[in-house]
């Protein structure tokens, strides 16, 4: 009570001040008052729109010359001749279009190295630099973002201070920066500060695969280095994933090490940045067969999309076995990989049929993919193989498919098919009342 | 007994001065909250990484879902646009939820679709499905075809087929702008947190020019309504959901364009077929759910992306239009009041669904019977002329104000209108829209109500004219 008391009086002071006041005057105030923030409002938007239109037709012309004068400086080697004729005030209308004409540059790859030459001999380079230090974030971010797209590699020690930010906003565009401008102590300065990066700023796992990955295949030897001796989870799991855009051939061997990993989610990305050669078929092929049977679905379906890659046909037996895994996404990608091993799966794919008649989620999931594969059409023109097995084994999954009711593609050949021998012997199956014992 | 009745006529007048006062401080909060908002939104916007994520193995699969009902006449114009999207990996899932004119052969016919025998796994439950459809040489083109259920029922289908990971819904007569998806999709990419749903804008398509799916002039409707509507749309999205997202309430993601997790949604038993806001009812439920179970989420509005859908342009398409959108309103608020004023629920429910209980909900009666006792008091003597003139002027210039405002906005912001005429009638129109139909659209809300009352819940179809 003793605490309100103040506040009591108050607004019996504002109460009383106000009972003098009569609403009707109140009333007429605030009107006027709205009034005027219309009449504001309507002068604001005609100003703007006249200054805003006369800023950008400067604008726009000032960057068709400048592109033009560029262009010409640059193919008669001249650019650094007379550096008078850039300059400009910071933040002025010359200034940006210079900006913009130098970045368009470089985003286009056109005279790369004179628009990073003279982003330093005009001064935005250091403008930007000094924009690093202010307070407001969107200033910082967008400083260190032009400094990334410029690849000014003497920043790069500032925007590695940046690193060490509370702000998760300024640690992301300083990952992207330091990626963009491929700057090796940039590199090394973010995979050392990884966790930190990950975890207290948050930045998002896909952003930092897909920006250290800027960095293309030269920096493979740095992040495998870098794996093997900072073995910490979530860092191993991200530099996978790099290692998954990359496909480096360099990254193999220690790729098939993680395939032994403890953990599954690393085992899983490590199938992701498996690639399929032909050299390391055999060893890559037995493991991968192996991680099949992984207790991990998601490995397995990794492990699944790998032996379609590698079009292993030692990988036909376990094949089988995901056809009727517990997980659909497993059931698909094995049924997707047989499609690609051609004739070699008929087998696989007819004993599983026939041995899982009565479970329609798993016949289905084998003939859909069939049918999205277009892999009947395969089976259709096995119809004349000269190999008596592959006609055999074709017309008996073309049977179960038509008792199935998957025979979209069936008609589809009847009616515009280009072998009429294959199409009466489709129109056959389709006519026939089979007993498949499949309902 | 007359003294009674006077009290409390007096009474209601006091009570409709201080709800005036409170909605408008709560409109003008959001407003000032947008305006900063979408500066700094803007000046992040000019170095965004959304076109390397455009090219990016990483930037993950999206399903685009569009669920048609008798659309023959726009349908296509909205696929072409789809198939045009600049995104790395996406599929497109037409749902023909039992169109009774020719969509389906018109979708068969232009997109040279065959039938195709695919496994229907019905993760949500939906009306039985027909047929398949597709294209081989557009491998990521689906269409399904199936029994009338909503399109609640038509969008779980399409959950149920989708191969990834999100969803993007978009309307049949929509128009989506090619880096739309690839703008919603970084956000997700970039936030710290599982950012399980996000929606950008939508804008009115009526009087600008598509060709080929795509909006390659944009021009203002050469009638009234429509205008109005730009208005509305403007003062919805640039100030109304800028300012609710920054303070963490964005209850509604426009079901013309929303992008979500569909895992997050398959936890939550898809979209309510019962509901006549399905979209409204949707994110709700994403925020119970997740809030309930304590897991870290977000859902956001997003201002750039950006999504073009035609409009009613008569009086009798329009409000039924708002009377569903109330009832949905009214429908969803109630199914989960629960979450009103609970501090487990954070800014949602501590702002968010009391706002849109007392402000969006609630004004449309108060607004209407503080009409009829206003001027009943008048004609009682109860207030003088002065003092109702007075109020009712400023009632309706606060409400040009805020139109014009969102004008404003539009101006400073993403200045989609160029022309000096489309600022000279879209400003005109912002001082028209109070004069009358603001009024007309709380009278159609009030009937929304009243139909919630009587129990009159069912879908009011609404036909838009069709923009080619």
């Amino acid at each position: 009570m003793y605490i309100l008391s103040p506040v009591i009086r108050l607004l019996y002071l504002i109460g009383g001040k106000l009972n003098t006041i009569s609403l009707r005057t109140f009333l007429v105030f605030l009107i006027l008052f709205v009034i005027s923030l219309i009449l504001l409002l309507l002068c604001a938007a005609v100003i703007r729109r006249i200054w805003k239109g006369w800023k950008y037709t400067k604008l726009d012309r000032l960057r068709i010359n400048y592109a033009e004068l560029l262009r010409k400086s640059a193919d008669s080697g001249t650019v650094s001749d007379d550096l008078s004729a850039y300059a400009a005030r910071p933040k002025s209308v010359r200034w940006q279009a210079i900006e913009d004409v130098l970045l368009a540059m470089i985003d286009r790859n056109e005279y790369f190295e004179r628009a990073r030459e003279l982003f330093f001999m005009l001064g935005y380079a250091a403008f930007n630099e000094r924009q690093m230090g202010k307070k407001d974030i969107i200033e910082k971010i967008t400083a260190i973002t032009k400094l990334g797209k410029m690849a000014s590699l003497s920043s790069a020690p500032k925007i590695i201070e940046m690193l060490d930010s509370e702000n998760g906003e300024v640690v992301t565009s300083s990952v992207k920066a330091l990626c963009q401008m491929g700057s090796p102590e940039g590199l090394q300065s973010i995979l050392d500060r990884l966790p930190a990066i990950m975890g207290k700023a948050n930045v998002s796992q896909k952003v930092i695969e897909t920006s250290l990955a800027k960095f293309g295949p030269p920096a493979v030897p740095v992040f495998v280095e870098h794996a093997k001796k900072y073995a910490g989870r979530s860092l191993l799991i991200t530099l996978l994933g790099v290692l998954a855009i990359l496909k480096s051939r360099e990254a193999l061997p220690f790729v098939l090490e993680c395939l032994n990993h403890e953990d599954p989610e690393i085992r899983a990305t490590a199938l992701k940045a498996v690639i399929p050669t032909q050299d390391i078929k055999g060893s890559l092929g037995n493991k991968v067969v192996e991680l099949a049977g992984d207790s991990e679905w998601y490995v397995r379906l990794n492990a699944a999309k790998v032996l379609g890659m590698l079009s292993y046909i030692g990988g036909l037996g376990v094949m089988g076995k995901l056809l009727l895994d517990s997980n659909w996404h497993v059931r698909n990608a094995a049924a997707t990989a047989l499609t690609r091993m051609g004739n070699a799966s008929l087998g696989i794919f007819l004993e599983t049929l026939k041995s899982n008649k009565n479970d329609l989620y798993v016949v289905g999931n084998i003939c859909e993919e069939i049918e999205k594969s277009l892999f009947v059409f395969t089976l259709f023109h096995n119809l004349k193989s000269d190999d008596e097995t592959v006609r055999k084994q074709s017309r008996e999954i073309l049977n179960i498919m038509r008792s199935i009711h998957f025979y979209a593609p069936f008609v589809e050949y009847v009616r515009s098919g280009e072998d009429e021998w294959i199409k009466n012997e489709i129109s056959q199956i389709l006519s026939a009342k089979q007993e498949m014992g499949l309902s | 007994m007359i003294a009674w009745i006077v009290w409390l006529v007096l009474g209601f007048n006091y009570f409709v001065v201080f709800y005036y006062g409170f909605i408008n401080i709560t409109y003008s909060v959001l407003l000032a909250v947008s305006l900063i908002v979408i500066f700094r939104h803007l000046r992040r916007l000019k170095y965004s990484s959304h076109k390397e994520y455009r090219v990016s193995p990483k930037t993950p699969p999206i399903s685009v879902l569009i669920p048609v009902f008798n659309e023959e006449s726009v349908i296509v114009d909205t696929i072409k646009s789809a198939l045009r999207l600049e995104y790395p990996y996406y599929e497109i899932i037409i749902i023909n939820d039992g169109s009774t004119d020719g969509t389906l052969q018109t979708l068969i016919d232009a997109l040279e679709l065959k039938k195709i025998d695919l496994v229907y796994r019905p993760v949500l439950k939906t009306m039985p499905v027909r047929n398949f459809y597709y294209n081989p040489k557009m491998p990521n083109l689906l269409l399904i075809d199936k029994e009338n259920g909503g399109k609640a029922d038509a969008l779980n289908c399409g959950i149920n087929k989708s191969d990834s990971p999100y969803f993007c819904s978009v309307d049949a007569d929509s128009v989506l702008e090619r880096d739309a998806l690839i703008r919603l999709m970084s956000n997700v990419m970039e936030s710290d947190v599982p950012l399980i749903a996000s929606g950008g804008v939508v804008r009115v398509l009526n009087g600008s020019r598509v060709e080929k799916g795509r909006v390659v002039e944009v021009d203002l409707p050469k009638t009234n309504l429509p205008l109005f509507q730009i208005v509305e749309y403007l003062r919805a999205f640039l100030f109304g959901r800028v300012g609710l997202d920054f303070l963490r309430s964005t209850l509604i993601l426009s079901g013309t364009f929303a992008l979500f997790n569909k895992a997050a949604v398959i936890e939550i038993g898809g979209y309510k077929t019962k509901s006549i806001a399905e979209d409204m009812e949707l994110v709700v439920n994403l925020h119970n759910h997740f809030m309930r179970d304590k897991k870290k989420y977000k859902i956001r509005f997003i201002s750039d992306p950006v999504c073009w859908t035609a409009v009613p342009e008569n009086l009798k398409m329009l409000a039924r239009q708002r009377r569903r959108w109330h009832l949905g309103l009214i429908q969803t608020l109630l199914a989960h009041r629960s979450m009103m004023f609970n501090p487990r629920y954070g800014a949602v429910g501590m702002f968010g669904m009391p706002y849109y209980f007392f402000v969006e909900m609630l004004s449309p009666v108060i607004e209407v019977l503080g009409y009829c006792v206003v001027l009943l008091s008048y004609f009682v003597g109860l207030i003088s002329v002065d003092f109702m003139l007075l109020f009712l002027t400023f009632a309706v210039l606060f409400g040009v104000f805020l139109s014009m405002a969102s004008v404003f906005l539009e101006e400073i912001s993403f200045k989609r209108y160029p022309r000096w005429s489309h600022l000279v009638w879209l400003l005109a129109f912002a001082i028209f829209e109070s004069f009358g139909y603001r009024q007309l659209n709380s009278f159609w809300r009030f009937q929304g109500i009243l139909k919630y009352m009587l129990h009159d819940r069912k879908w009011e179809a609404v036909m838009k004219k069709r923009v080619a």
